[in-house]
């Protein structure tokens, strides 16, 4: 079947290189004060018009791919290098790519563009104030190219390359303001902590290429898993499956800041509010889910990879969520909560819930730059990123207000609004996740049975559900409601201009109604999104555990209810505390005497304390990673510059020394007297013939000779 | 006939000597009778050669090699009395302007 786009297709490229054109057009053309005018300081227009034309595209090719069931895959790649096989004159190995849209390429593609179209736009009234502008459209647009370059492609060479272009750009963009520290020093972080994971990736690509020889994603897939089901795969080439699955999804840890490599996202505050909406919530993170989400083939081979996945993302979901719950600054409340969703996301993937992940990557992705933009605009009003210092701000800005409200409705999972669907999927699909047996492959020191796993896992998702809708209701009524807690007469509030409320209200549409429509297709059509998210080669396992239900297995879940009424008590477990007053948190908690450290509290109950310590403290990860930079890089630093100070420049300042001491040494036959001279001439040609005539035969033949 | 090795052993003693004597004598003159022998021992090695081979060659290059020996010599005394009005002596020791 074929739909009326079908001849749109082949052209996917061009979503990537319209990009890559409205950076080259921003970096040429871009002034950073034109005329004044939002639109057209810093080259904006070129950024959004070729931003837009790719969404423009992409949204077709998403029409076409999904509403026909139309996927196209490259029949011939584009060759950049090419390695002849001398010996078998066959064409060989190959630097290139074609391209793979199926229906999570497609899908992204779509999130992707759409909504670096609302944030570019948005960008322009945002960041109006910013010198620099003409560099950061152009970082921006570069990204964009980046994001959209991964999703297209077909094999996993040029994923990693566009994988780097985006880590790259985020650097750029954390450290836009370069000249403060802490933004410096944050993408600095940034960098080198996905770096990490970037290696762990480089590692699996590297294992996988030795092997089989392809990284084509068709090609790989339909060998190792006709191999695994035939037999046919030796088990160095299991083993390296196994752990290239897991190696890969190393690279999305860091990519997508799950345990222990999230340390640098809330960092990655310090840019911009919309490189923030972009960058980390909408769109670079979300690569290391795709990237898992496209190798799950081959992950899937092995349960126990699976597990694993499902263990880190259970526990990046509950530790990112009570750190949301202590901090005050509104950015990194919306950083943890990140953290906290892509973890759901790869409990979804490592449950082999696929559908329900990749409806709750559009869905988040929606809703978390609707938050983020959000936040920008209170920003921008309130001129603090501080809770402490807002309160009262729903009259003042009301459509600000409107949209926030229902991104957080989203996120917490109030019944019937995006998030819940994707987000209750999820845990049923944790619930569901205990196959039997105990887990064996590269992590069989675990030896856990798959009950306690699916427990564990299912557990922390659910109470996790419940942290979330309290600390996102904290965010809400701690901003918005109350009194202010600001000073009235000196600071004015307002509401945000046109650009950054319009996009606001364009995406509170789609972040309420995501998931609606989606359920509501998927009623229509059965497994709809399944169907179409989900790699053809998994399929066969996913439908094992069914995924997207039906209504009336929906009404029948206990898990439906379970969830939401543990987000529901978080909703008035917030209202209680922060909108009536009814608890007090320092009755709990206590007060802290200095409003800069926190952590350092009076009063309120011993447990609370020590329990608001850790969750301030980040569970001690940052003390963790800087025993470690102290300990392993400074020894290590310490060790190497040891053995270049005395060894290697001992070496040659040593022999350096020899020269000069044996010279003094030789000087001493030149001391003017010839006769000596003589002496010493006539000494060496006896000493030559000697040696001519006796050592020399005898070394060659053997035997002296006289 | 006497072996050929005798006369060898001989010019080589005298070799031996005169090569003593031009590293070992701090008097220049010595040094020159040190050169001359070394040349006579020479010579005699090649006299013998030439008796017990039956050639002349050796006697021609014997009575060449005297002629340039003399006319070395002679280069070689005026060279020390031109060092002897410079330097006031003929110490081959004390000679060290080429140290270092």
């Amino acid at each position: 079947m074929a739909g009326p786009f079908e001849a749109l297709l082949p052209y996917a490229w061009v979503t990537v290189f319209l990009p890559a054109l409205g950076f080259l057009l921003v970096f040429a053309l871009g002034r950073d004060r034109k005329r004044g005018n939002w639109w057209l300081d810093g080259g904006a227009l070129f950024g959004i018009s070729t931003v837009a034309a790719s969404a423009v595209l992409s949204f077709l090719i998403f029409l076409e791919v999904w509403l026909y069931n139309d996927p196209y895959y490259s029949p011939e790649p584009w060759v950049w290098m090419r390695f002849f096989d001398a010996t078998t004159g066959s064409p060989g190995l190959y630097i290139g790519t074609g391209l793979h849209i199926d229906g999570l390429a497609a899908l992204l593609m779509f999130i992707v563009s759409f909504l670096s179209t609302c944030i570019v736009v948005y960008s322009t009234a945002y960041m109006h104030e910013e010198g620099a502008l003409r560099r950061y459209y152009f970082e921006i647009m570069l990204f964009i190219t980046g994001m959209m370059g991964m999703v297209v492609v077909d094999n996993y060479l040029f994923a990693f390359i566009f994988w780097e272009m985006m880590g790259l750009c985020s650097y750029l963009l954390i450290g836009y303001w370069y000249r403060k520290p802490s933004a410096a020093s944050a993408a600095k972080k940034a960098f080198l902590v996905t770096r990490a994971g970037d290696i762990l990736f480089l590692f699996g690509i590297l294992l996988l290429f030795n092997n089989f020889h392809t990284l084509n994603y068709r090609e790989l897939f339909e060998h190792i898993i006709n191999g695994f089901e035939a037999g046919t795969l030796s088990k160095a080439e299991l083993d390296a499956v196994a752990w290239a699955g897991l190696l890969i999804f190393g690279g999305a840890v860091g990519k997508s800041a799950q345990f222990p490599l999230h340390v640098w996202l809330p960092d990655a505050m310090e840019g911009p509010t919309t490189v923030s909406a972009l960058i980390h919530a909408a769109t670079m993170v979300k690569a290391g889910v795709y990237i898992t989400a496209r190798s799950l083939p081959i992950i899937a081979l092995f349960p126990s990879s699976l597990a694993l996945i499902a263990l880190i993302g259970a526990l990046t979901a509950f530790l990112a969520a009570t750190i949301a719950l202590v901090v005050y600054d509104i950015k990194r409340v919306l950083a943890y909560s990140t953290i906290s969703q892509l973890a759901y996301m790869f409990v979804g993937l490592g449950t082999l819930g696929v559908g329900p992940a990749l409806f709750h990557l559009m869905n988040h992705a929606f809703f978390k730059a609707l938050l983020f933009l959000g936040s920008g605009s209170v920003i921008h009003g309130a001129h603090t990123q501080d809770m402490r210092q807002m309160g009262g701000l729903k009259d003042k800005m009301k459509w600000t207000y409107r949209t926030m409200l229902a991104g957080s409705l989203s996120l917490a999972g109030i019944p019937l609004v995006s998030g819940w669907w994707s987000k209750d999927e999820i845990i049923t699909s944790a619930a569901r996740f205990h196959p039997g047996g105990t887990l064996t492959g590269p992590f069989g020191y675990l030896a856990m049975p798959y009950e306690t796993l699916g427990w564990a896992v299912f557990g922390l998702c659910l109470i996790t559900a419940g942290l979330t809708g309290f600390y996102t209701f904290r965010m809400i009524f701690l901003t918005f409601h109350g009194k202010p807690r600001y000073d009235e007469e000196h600071i004015h509030v307002h509401e945000s201009p046109g650009p950054m409320v319009n996009v606001l209200k364009v995406l509170a549409v789609f972040a309420l109604l995501s998931g609606a429509v989606t359920v509501g297709i998927s009623y229509l059509v059965p497994n709809a999104f399944e169907h179409h998210a989900v790699d053809e080669l998994l399929e066969p396992k996913v439908t094992e555990v069914p995924s997207l239900l039906t209504w009336q297995e929906y009404l029948a879940n206990p898990v439906l209810y379970a969830s939401t009424l543990i987000a529901l008590a978080g909703v008035w477990l917030a209202w209680m505390t922060y909108a009536r007053g009814f608890v007090e948190p320092k009755r709990l908690v206590g007060v802290a005497p200095d409003p800069a450290t926190p952590e350092r509290r009076v009063g309120g109950t011993a447990a609370g304390r020590a329990l608001f310590y850790m969750f301030t403290a980040k569970w001690g990860m940052d003390w963790l990673f800087l025993k470690i930079a102290l300990f392993g890089d400074a020894g290590l630093a310490r060790a190497s510059d040891l053995i270049d100070r005395r060894f290697i420049d001992g070496t040659t300042y040593g022999l350096g020394r020899s020269a000069f001491g044996g010279s003094d040494v030789l000087r001493r036959v030149a001391d003017g007297v010839v006769r000596n001279y003589t002496a010493w001439i006539i000494g060496g040609l006896a000493f030559g013939l000697l040696l001519l005539k006796y050592v020399i035969p005898a070394v060659q033949g053997g035997g002296l000779t006289p | 006939m006497i072996p050929l090795s005798w006369y060898l052993y001989v010019a080589a003693l005298l070799f031996v000597i005169g090569l003593w004597a031009v590293t070992r004598r701090q008097n220049a003159i010595m040094v020159l009778i040190g050169i001359e022998l070394m040349l006579n021992a020479g010579n005699l090695n090649l006299v013998a050669f030439s008796y017990y081979r039956g050639d002349f060659g050796g006697l021609t290059l014997a009575v060449i090699s005297i002629a340039v020996a003399a006319a070395e010599l002679s280069v070689g005394l005026a060279i020390m009395i031109i060092v002897f009005k410079n330097y006031r002596t003929i110490n081959t020791a004390s000679l060290t302007n080429l140290k270092g």
